[in-house]
């Protein structure tokens, strides 16, 4: 029974117990009075539930009160969708900026590695090119090798003839000795002009052979030098490799990183999604509280999927390396 | 004989760097795609260190230290996250799952094998 109701029906109780009462102590025929006094009560209750006196006027208050505070209501929920849309967008694009500025900085550093190795590439080529390569000494101005591997090949000319001089100088002397072997009788003058001539020769020949050997160690001293000149630029390319391979290591994680940067901007319009379809729904329920109610749940439920969305869990903006550290 | 190491991570990417940097240094690496492909990797086989990622579909990366911990032949095996979870907060929860050290995405390789090298002794 409605508040209104109940008020009415006591304030008749109260004043027929009261015209009881009064009745009973007055002058006025007891029973005649009592009676009279019931009567009036017994309409006044009838009156109440047969014609509803007042509960149109109270009905239509309490319909423009609950109206107002579902107008408020409404408001508010609104408000709430809107800051929480404005904020969902505000993420969103904060994280597309985010993965905007990790692939730039991750192109840049890949640009650059892809640069400096094709460029270290390139130095090893030529290395291989100039020590395979003996046409390209006379060509390129820029090889390193070029002034010592000239150097060698003279020294290996000079050799050679040296060595043709000696072979020529030897037989001349196995000639001499082959020839003082056929020799009956040979005078004194005689063994004495051929001994002379073979210290002579012999005498050429070691210096001969010296002069070969000092060449051939030159020629091994230089071969040394160009192979130290290229080992030595062989790890210094295989040093920038490395570096180079390194640095697109690192760039290259960009992927995971904006993956999961995209994902949560996803799980953002998820959310956005969500709350449209809050309000869409608002249109199909039977009755304005019934819809308020609904709203409410939903939205309490949109806001806790919205708790893990405004998590921002990813905080980086470019590729340089995060931190490292190790639990005692 | 080359030390063994487990690589949990949901991004093909990640584990393809580090499996890279991990087996130029002579380790032998296996790659697991989420927390529950490394659970189970980790129960067939013996590792001397392991990765992981936190955040990974099935189980997470601190899930998955807490269930490799209740393993005895896991009880002491080193594991380091290699996450791009940075807060302090985090790396509580981790340390206390038994966690070894943390490592913040995107990794230096050189950095990465410095302490590898050092849990590994």
């Amino acid at each position: 029974m409605p508040k209104d109701k109940l008020l009415i029906a006591l304030l008749i109780t109260i004043a027929t117990i009261a015209g009881i009462f009064y009745f009973h102590s007055s002058a006025t025929p007891v029973a005649t009075g009592q009676l009279a006094a019931l009567c009036l009560g017994a309409l006044g209750w009838t009156g109440l539930f047969v014609f509803p006196v007042g509960s149109d006027q109270n009905q239509a208050i309490n319909s423009n009160m609950h109206t107002g505070e579902l107008a408020s209501s409404l408001s508010g929920l609104l408000n709430t969708i809107q800051a929480q849309l404005n904020d969902q967008i505000t993420a969103t694009e904060a994280e597309l900026n985010q993965v905007k500025s990790l692939m730039d900085s991750a192109i840049d550093k890949l640009v650059d590695s892809f640069m400096s190795l094709e460029a270290t590439t390139r130095i090893g080529q030529n290395l291989v090119g100039h020590m395979i390569s003996s046409e390209s000494n006379s060509k390129d101005e820029l090889n390193p090798f070029r002034d010592r591997q000239m150097k060698s090949q003279t020294l290996l000319n000079e050799t050679s003839d040296f060595l043709k001089k000696l072979i020529k100088d030897t037989k001349h002397n196995m000639a001499a000795s082959a020839s003082l072997a056929k020799l009956d009788k040979i005078s004194d003058n005689d063994t004495a002009k051929i001994l002379s001539e073979l210290q002579a020769n012999s005498d050429l020949l070691h210096k001969d052979t010296k002069e070969v050997s000092y060449k051939v160690a030159d020629i091994i001293d230089e071969n040394k030098a160009i192979i130290a000149l290229v080992s030595e630029e062989m790890a210094a390319t295989n040093a920038q490799v490395a570096e180079d391979v390194h640095a697109a290591i690192k760039s290259l994680q960009f992927q995971d990183t904006t993956t999961q940067l995209i994902t949560q901007c996803t799980e953002r319009l998820n959310v956005m999604q969500k709350m449209l379809g809050i309000i869409e729904s608002l249109g199909n329920s039977n009755t304005a509280a019934q819809s308020v109610q609904e709203l409410q749940m939903k939205l309490t439920a949109a806001n806790d999927a919205l708790k893990d969305a405004n998590n921002l869990r990813i905080k980086q903006f470019n590729v340089d390396p995060g931190s490292v550290e190790l639990f005692v | 004989m080359a030390k063994k190491i487990l690589t949990v991570d949901d991004s093909i990417s990640m584990r393809q760097m580090v499996s890279f940097t991990l087996n130029e240094a002579g380790y032998e690496v296996t790659e697991a795609k989420d927390g529950q492909d490394g659970l189970n990797k980790a129960q067939n086989q013996h590792f001397d260190l392991i990765f992981t990622d936190q955040n990974m579909p099935n189980i997470d990366g601190i899930t998955l230290i807490q269930m490799l911990r209740s393993l005895p032949e896991h009880e002491k095996t080193p594991i380091l996250m290699l996450t791009t979870e940075a807060s302090d907060e985090m790396k509580k929860l981790g340390r206390a799952a038994g966690a070894n050290g943390w490592l913040v995405k995107p990794f230096d390789p050189e950095k990465l094998l410095t302490i590898v090298k050092k849990v590994l002794g």
